[in-house]
């Protein structure tokens, strides 16, 4: 059976769904979003955003139809693939302060090869230098 | 440093997309069917809003658990969505509903179908929709009130024109399924679940829409929405009857084969025992097959086949229904062809009991139905007849016996009878020749009639009594 298929393509072809853009995006910040990621799109990628940024702009009415069949989204930065993600999150720093060192006579039996560290002292000095001596 | 980016966010969203888009997609599209890439685009803030709504907690113990749902679902429903996730559920259970359609498993096409109008329910004429509207399409501050308002307008029809598609695919589907899309196309195959699931979707709609008032709908987009289903489905009846009027004309009683005169009827009997009946298709139907059966009738064609009793067989339906809404006040103006519908049924029965019940109802529906009165006379005439019958088994000394009454009982229902058969149609020219038999076994059996008439005159003026 057939079906009347106006609606569906609008639905189906929705460029705010395609790109995962949000609809609330105004046509500047569209255009804006899209010439950013045609800069780093293959050329027949960029023959695709082409169209879908002419979709959304030529008529206001289109873009107003579009957006009100789209999908809300949550952030205007758009759905991304799960990989792509991960490579945008930066580096896991943890704020949990280590243990302090304290070297003991056990660490002793494990010498160092390096002279250098043979002269470390193997227990703190019993008098600190105040801040004063390195003044 | 910032620890928690934007980008954190995101790739937590896409995690939880990840985890819960498949089974809910499952579950919603009751197990058949699998979220593709284009739904993981489209779906994926969902999940992160979902788990912040109050009916999270009702679904997602049962995620995993295929036989909870749609119960589940329905309960997570009555916890109340946010408008923004009605937003998604109202677009992701259309694309449910054009799929189920194009798969033809209509039965869960209508559930989709009637939840995703439920969530544009809740989410048209919201502050929500009205501030997408303002944040896609934002109003020039520098514009007059007026260009605004007739803008903002512009921006309803907008909204109104998307959703009245849908309402129009479904017009189209039972254009299809009727053949109604192709004047060349027999009428003979119908798609029989596909009208049923066209039509109860317009109709589930309607009843969605119903008592909405101008608090809740301000702009009225919810009641234009209603009003767009229900004249959608009055114009598919419309056509319906049109090409049943167009078939019918075709039709050359004179040569026509059976299966040829039969087939109007057969079809417009068909698609509205689906549909329901509307005053239009009944008062169509009821006085096409009239018209029909009279011209049979006129030429001998009633004695040649038996298409008329088959005709009045299958448009029965329509004129019980008629004669409920004629009997309601809900109908009039049909209320002799309902009658004459009546007497045609009337007429072949040889019980006396149904043609006494069926003549009555006609003269009810249609009083004076010239017919239909004649031939309740007539039946009035045969319990004259029955009683006198009786009566005259009766010996003339019965009377003498203290205390017996089934004389005078017997006569005084012969009478009665006459009375009513004079009633109803006084020119019947059998009567006088009941009425001298009446009189001649009265005063055989000693019983005075005129105080029958002294009564029945007196309860006739009661009657008259303001």
């Amino acid at each position: 059976m057939s079906d009347k298929p106006s609606d569906n393509d609008l639905e189906k072809g929705n460029p705010f769904d395609l790109l995962g853009l949000d609809p609330r995006m105004s046509p500047r910040e569209l255009t804006e979003v899209l010439r950013q990621r045609a800069e780093r799109a293959l050329p027949e990628e960029r023959a695709q955003l082409q169209g879908l940024w002419r979709k959304l702009t030529l008529k206001e009415s289109e873009r107003i139809k579009f957006a009100l069949l789209a999908h809300p989204r949550g952030s205007r930065q758009g759905a991304q693939k799960l990989d792509a993600l991960r490579e945008k999150v930066p580096p896991f720093l943890s704020r949990k302060k280590l243990e302090p060192l304290t070297p003991t006579a056990l660490d002793a039996l494990v010498s160092p090869s390096d002279a250098a560290q043979r002269e470390l002292p193997i227990a703190p000095p019993a008098n600190f230098p105040t801040s004063q001596d390195h003044d | 440093m910032k620890i928690w980016t934007q980008h954190h966010a995101a790739l937590l969203d896409a995690l939880r997309a990840e985890r819960y888009i498949p089974p809910l997609y499952r579950r919603l599209s009751r197990e058949r069917y699998e979220a593709d890439d284009e739904e993981w685009r489209r779906l994926s803030d969902w999940p992160s809003l979902l788990r912040k709504e109050a009916g999270w907690k009702v679904i997602e113990p049962v995620l995993e658990q295929p036989d909870a749902w749609p119960a589940a679902w329905h309960q997570a429903t009555e916890a109340g969505w946010t408008t923004t996730a009605e937003h998604h559920h109202a677009l992701l259970f259309g694309r449910l509903a054009d799929r189920f359609i194009a798969d033809e498993e209509y039965e869960h096409a209508l559930w989709s179908w009637t939840e995703s109008w439920r969530a544009w329910k809740a989410v048209l004429s919201t502050d929500y929709m009205r501030q997408l509207l303002s944040d896609v399409a934002p109003l020039d501050e520098d514009e007059d009130e007026e260009a605004r308002a007739r803008i903002s307008e512009s921006h309803d029809a907008i909204l109104l024109e998307l959703l009245d598609h849908r309402i129009q695919a479904r017009v189209h589907t039972l254009r299809v399924c009727l053949s109604l899309d192709d004047e060349a196309r027999s009428v003979e195959v119908i798609d029989r679940r596909g009208l049923r699931f066209g039509w109860n979707a317009l109709l589930l709609l309607g009843e969605q829409l119903r008592e909405i008032d101008e608090a809740r709908d301000p702009n009225g987009t919810l009641r234009r929405i209603r009003r767009q289903s229900n004249s959608a489905r009055e114009q598919v009846a419309t056509e319906v009857i049109a090409r049943f009027e167009r078939m019918i004309e075709a039709v050359d009683l004179a040569d026509a084969p059976s299966s040829e005169v039969l087939l109007p009827f057969e079809w417009i009997a068909e698609v509205f025992d689906i549909i329901g009946y509307t005053e239009y298709a009944v008062t169509t139907a009821v006085t096409k097959a009239v018209e029909i059966c009279w011209r049979m009738r006129k030429m001998g064609r009633e004695d040649r086949t038996d298409d008329l009793p088959k005709i009045l067989q299958l448009i029965t339906p329509f004129n019980k229904d008629l004669f409920r809404r004629l009997e309601a006040g809900t109908s009039f103006g049909h209320n002799s062809k309902c009658a004459d519908f009546l007497v045609f049924q009337g007429e072949p029965l040889t019980d006396h009991d149904a043609r006494l019940e069926i003549f009555e109802r006609a003269v009810q529906i249609s009083p004076g139905h010239r017919n239909a009165s004649m031939l309740l006379s007539y039946e009035h005439l045969q319990v004259t007849r029955a009683a006198l019958g009786r009566a005259k088994l009766m010996l003339a000394t019965m009377r003498h016996i203290p205390g017996n009454t089934k004389h005078e009982q017997t006569l005084k229902e012969a009478y009665d009878a006459l009375a009513m058969a004079r009633h109803h149609y006084p020119p019947n020219e059998r009567i006088p020749d009941y009425q001298e038999q009446l009189e001649a076994e009265a005063a055989r059996l000693g019983v005075d009639l005129s105080k029958w008439e002294e009564r029945t005159t007196s309860e006739n003026d009661e009657d008259k009594e303001p």
